[in-house]
């Protein structure tokens, strides 16, 4: 597929994390179709990766080694990559409540039919037109912080695209917007920024940078206006997977 | 079966099929690298093993998400190093000072009983020393401010109060010139 223009120039700070949300957003979009682009940023991550090489060595106690295998039978393996059975399963466990089946769909239709977002609207039409048991849907629940907020996160049959559409969030100043965040492995990559509206309903399209059921939670915080690099501000949305 | 003589990535297989002694293996190579990275974010060594202890737990538990074909067993062990200790030294009201030339000529970071990958991790080490000895101070530093720290380039700018734009050229050439000496490295050694 031929590209009008390249991102090389930004993928060796892509590669760092030290690209501001903007611009890795606009990275990320270009990598999901430009195989060019995805083996350089390949190569990029090789050499950062190996820095931590060139730091002088330092040696852990003996004792950790044996911390470290003792502690592996209490911790809950991952299951192998996602794939289309993994994910149906893990829905069907989580609609194994009818009750909250028909909850979560009320919500969705409430949240759709009372909004004027005629895009929102659209896509969601979109999504529900493939093929059901290819559509994933996330719930996110509101922290202490904004105990009536919720989320739901509709993700596409290829699992990166998506809608996520909140209610009962506070609307912030001009100075703030909320900004979801995918987390990993202690790293929390941004999923964009988005604001609410008087009633407290807002929507955000996700272009997520790998398979959303991938990471291992979701978090939407109050960061500054346009976003920040990492999490700063009071955590009101989460889920963990 | 010896497994100090497998692969990182036969290794990783292993610790998909729950060996603990694999990771075991792995724990030997990589635990002094790790540690390392730790310890330079936090600046003290207990919670250095904390974030190490978390670190290899969590390859434990992500051993069946890992793909060979997507990056080595290093860096993807790094990129977890590395997070998890930037997010430490981000929690801590006292932070170390990210100094410019931290990398330096040192001993080893290996395991002496894994001789034939440690005699690999210390040459490569070398490289990356040599590849960083290469690179203009400035280049050096920003480049350390945004791999130890996860800083983005505004911040690097306004942590050296230097332009964004400088900032950004600096960080674009470091890394470019870092890949290239180490391509070129890997490329005239060839295969024995």
């Amino acid at each position: 597929m031929a590209h009008e223009k390249h991102v090389s120039d930004l993928i060796p700070a892509y590669a760092l994390g030290a690209l501001d949300e903007a611009e890795a957003a606009g990275v990320r979009a270009h990598l999901d179709t430009c195989a060019l682009c995805q083996e350089e940023l390949q190569a990029y991550e090789e050499a950062a990766g190996v820095l931590p090489l060139a730091l002088p060595p330092d040696v852990p106690p003996p004792h950790l080694k044996a911390a470290v295998l003792s502690a592996i039978g209490s911790v809950e393996r991952a299951p192998l990559a996602p794939q289309q059975p993994s994910a149906m399963a893990r829905l069907v466990a989580f609609f194994r409540q009818p009750l909250r089946v028909w909850a979560l769909v009320g919500l969705l239709a409430v949240l759709v039919l009372g909004a004027s977002n005629l895009a929102l609207w659209r896509e969601v039409q979109r999504l529900q037109g493939t093929q059901a048991q290819a559509m994933q849907v996330v719930v996110l629940s509101g922290t202490e912080l904004v105990p009536q907020a919720t989320g739901s996160m509709v993700i596409g049959r290829d699992g990166l695209v998506g809608t996520l559409v909140v209610d009962g969030l506070p609307q912030l100043d001009e100075a703030h917007e909320y900004q979801l965040w995918f987390i990993e492995d202690g790293q929390r990559t941004s999923g964009g920024v988005f604001k609410v509206s008087e009633e407290g309903y807002g929507s955000l399209y996700i272009h997520a940078p790998r398979p959303v059921s991938s990471f291992s939670a979701l978090g939407v915080t109050i960061e500054p206006a346009g976003g920040s690099p990492g999490p700063t501000g009071d955590k009101v949305l989460g889920v963990d997977f | 079966m010896q497994l100090h003589k497998l692969s990182d990535e036969n290794l990783m297989q292993r610790i998909a099929a729950e060996q603990p002694d694999a990771l075991g293996v792995l724990y030997d190579r990589y635990s002094r690298l790790v540690f390392s990275l730790a310890l330079n974010a936090v600046g003290e060594r207990s919670t250095a093993e904390e974030i190490t202890q978390e670190v290899f737990l969590q390859v434990w538990k992500k051993a069946t998400t890992y793909r060979p074909e997507r990056s080595k067993v290093v860096t993807w062990l790094s990129s977890i190093a590395r997070y998890r200790a930037i997010d430490a030294w981000r929690r801590q009201s006292a932070r170390p000072v990210v100094q410019a030339d931290f990398w330096t000529e040192a001993g080893a970071l290996t395991d002496p009983l894994d001789v034939e990958h440690s005699v690999e991790l210390r040459h490569r080490a070398r490289q990356v020393r040599a590849a960083l000895a290469n690179l203009p101070p400035e280049q050096r530093q920003a480049l350390a401010l945004a791999y130890f720290r996860g800083y983005t380039h505004r911040e690097i700018a306004d942590e050296l109060d230097t332009p964004l734009g400088t900032v950004k050229t600096r960080i674009r050439l470091a890394m470019q010139k870092l890949r290239n000496l180490l391509e070129e490295v890997s490329v005239d050694e060839g295969p024995i």
